[in-house]
């Protein structure tokens, strides 16, 4: 497996181990994330789905270690990065590419600028500071500039593009890395639906063309069921579902959502008959009618 | 029967949110009025303790405008020492952008060390470079001038250090609130792609920073040639120095024009300083 994921855990407010589990225990202060496990294999479509503050985005950033995971075990590739000093940190995440709902990109700096930066986990500190590529990086920029569409807006200033635009910067910056991961936190939280769907499609061809395994958080259920290979399902830091999309089900999204602990699902092939009955399904499909009369 | 009760337990939290009190309007307004009046009665309680009038002191200002036009006019005769003047404008001028120059230099590297998005994760480090920043900026520019003037004597040298070093505190503090507020997404982003340390400084946080740090360098610049001025005052060089000599010597003409030339200077530096922060945004 190219990503294999053993208990994660992260809490905040107690670094030292020994006191874990009096902590837990008392203040009942629910970690940001615990006992997450999972796998992920070359060229596969993860979505992680969730309600806010479910721990999605920390789980993400804890892959590459933008977080400092708390508990557990990350093994990339054959090997457990959990603990690896920067400098061999560094080079582990240049395989692991990361995109942003906010884009994340310089926004004062040009398109290529902004692509090329993917390159800086290859370069010495020194060319990196100063800007300097080789004349095959460049290319290469361009060329994936061209390649979400973009090869006009190269010497556009990245706050002059439009969202959409600015997260397929955001998409060419990351394969300017040449990565086995692409972790993908609210790619399209902050797109309108054209746009959004315009870069869900450039993920999924990702992960078909080049073997790029992509993890998306997402808040959109309707795309996570549409795109997904596998869907993970995250409540209060616990992994709660995991299973294709057609083994989402409504009732599945609504306990991951609400966390009706009946339909709560340890087996996940099992959850569809767990979930009681279609009417139960039905009254969480009206459900917003009926809040919006209230 | 759930949505019931729950419509039910609603209903006396939404009528609290909605109490209608209209008092609360007269309420503002008289809190208003009364601060009002405090200040006016404070100001006249002052007033009355130091024996200020304000009438008198309104009332004189026209006259002392007259005397200084009639005075400070420069004439014909004070023409003669332009180039005197305008070699000493320069001089002064050039003197402060170098010390601003050089003290924007040394307070980018300490800001950047020392803010809280691209700094070292030290935190130590962060406080002592804000405490020093903080130091040199609160001892005011004339002290450092005449703490200087003790071991460097009279000279440009002086003045230069003077500007230089509270320049440094103030732009240092400056700079620090300009890269703690740079946005840290793109830093993280940068991280995530395996860049180290100096790259995400030079790639990310210089750049989405420098049109501000530009903005308060060249306004330091302006500052400065006025302040230049006050320090020649003390270490009796540059324009601040033909100023006193020509003040003193009651040759009022000269000394007024050694205004209107430090005044035409200041316009014009300001007017080049407003093209540069335009071009730069």
């Amino acid at each position: 497996m190219l990503l294999e994921v053993q208990d994660l855990g992260k809490s905040y407010d107690a670094p030292r181990r020994r006191n874990k589990a009096a902590t837990d225990a008392t203040s009942g202060t629910p970690r940001a994330l615990s006992g997450v496990s999972f796998t992920a294999g070359q060229g596969e479509f993860i979505t992680v789905i969730g309600p806010s503050g479910a721990g999605k985005s920390t789980l993400l950033r804890c892959l590459n270690r933008l977080i400092e995971p708390t508990d557990g075990v990350i093994n990339f590739n054959g090997r457990d990065i959990t603990h690896l000093p920067n400098g061999r940190l560094r080079k582990v995440r240049r395989e692991i590419a990361m995109i942003f709902q906010n884009y994340n990109l310089v926004y004062r700096l040009t398109a290529i600028q902004n692509v090329l930066h993917g390159r800086l986990g290859y370069k010495n500190a020194l060319a990196g500071s100063l800007g300097l590529y080789t004349e095959d990086e460049k290319a290469r920029a361009f060329e994936l500039l061209d390649e979400v569409g973009l090869g006009e807006f190269a010497y556009r200033r990245a706050d002059q593009l439009s969202g959409g635009q600015k997260q397929r910067v955001g998409i060419a910056r990351s394969l300017m890395q040449d990565p086995k991961v692409m972790l993908c936190d609210e790619p399209i939280a902050s797109l309108d639906p054209k746009s959004s769907r315009m870069v869900m499609e450039t993920l999924r061809r990702l992960t078909r063309e080049r073997g790029i395994t992509c993890i998306v958080n997402l808040h959109q259920v309707d795309f996570a069921l549409e795109y997904s290979d596998r869907i993970i399902g995250l409540r209060a830091g616990e992994k709660v579902f995991e299973g294709t999309a057609d083994e989402t089900t409504p009732a599945v999204i609504r306990s991951i959502y609400e966390g009706d602990a009946e339909v709560m699902v340890d087996v996940p092939v099992e959850m569809p008959e767990a979930a009681g009955s279609p009417i139960e399904a039905g009254a969480f499909a009206a459900e917003p009618a009926t809040g919006g009369a209230q | 029967m759930s949505a019931e009760a729950q419509a039910l337990q609603g209903a006396p939290g939404n009528g609290r949110a909605r109490t209608v009190d209209l008092a609360w309007f007269r309420r503002r307004q008289i809190r208003t009025i009364l601060g009002v009046v405090a200040v006016v009665v404070a100001f006249q309680l002052c007033s009355m303790v130091c024996n200020f009038s304000l009438t008198y002191a309104i009332g004189s200002v026209p006259a002392a405008f007259v005397w200084m036009f009639q005075n400070f006019i420069p004439t014909a005769e004070s023409l003669a020492n332009f180039s005197l003047v305008l070699e000493q404008t320069i001089s002064t001028a050039l003197d402060s952008v170098a010390a601003t120059v050089i003290a924007a230099i040394v307070g980018i590297v300490l800001s950047v060390l020392g803010s809280s998005t691209i700094g070292v994760s030290f935190a130590p480090v962060r406080g002592l470079i804000r405490a020093i920043a903080s130091i040199f900026r609160n001892i005011p520019m004339i002290a450092w001038a005449l703490l200087l003037l003790l071991s460097f004597k009279q000279n440009e040298f002086t003045g230069f250090l003077a500007l230089f070093l509270t320049t440094f505190g103030q732009l240092t503090r400056f700079f620090l609130d300009t890269f703690d507020e740079i946005p840290t997404g793109p830093i993280e982003a940068l991280k995530s792609c395996g860049a180290s340390y100096w790259q995400i400084v030079f790639q990310a946080g210089l750049p989405l920073a420098v049109a501000d740090l530009m903005s308060w360098m060249l306004y330091m610049v302006e500052t400065n040639i006025r302040s230049a001025t006050l320090i020649g005052l003390l270490t009796g060089t540059g324009i601040g120095f033909v100023f006193n000599l020509y003040y003193t010597s009651f040759r009022y003409d000269t000394a007024g024009l050694v205004i209107v030339v430090t005044i035409v200077f200041v316009l014009v530096i300001e007017a080049v300083s407003n093209v540069a922060r335009r071009s730069m945004i």
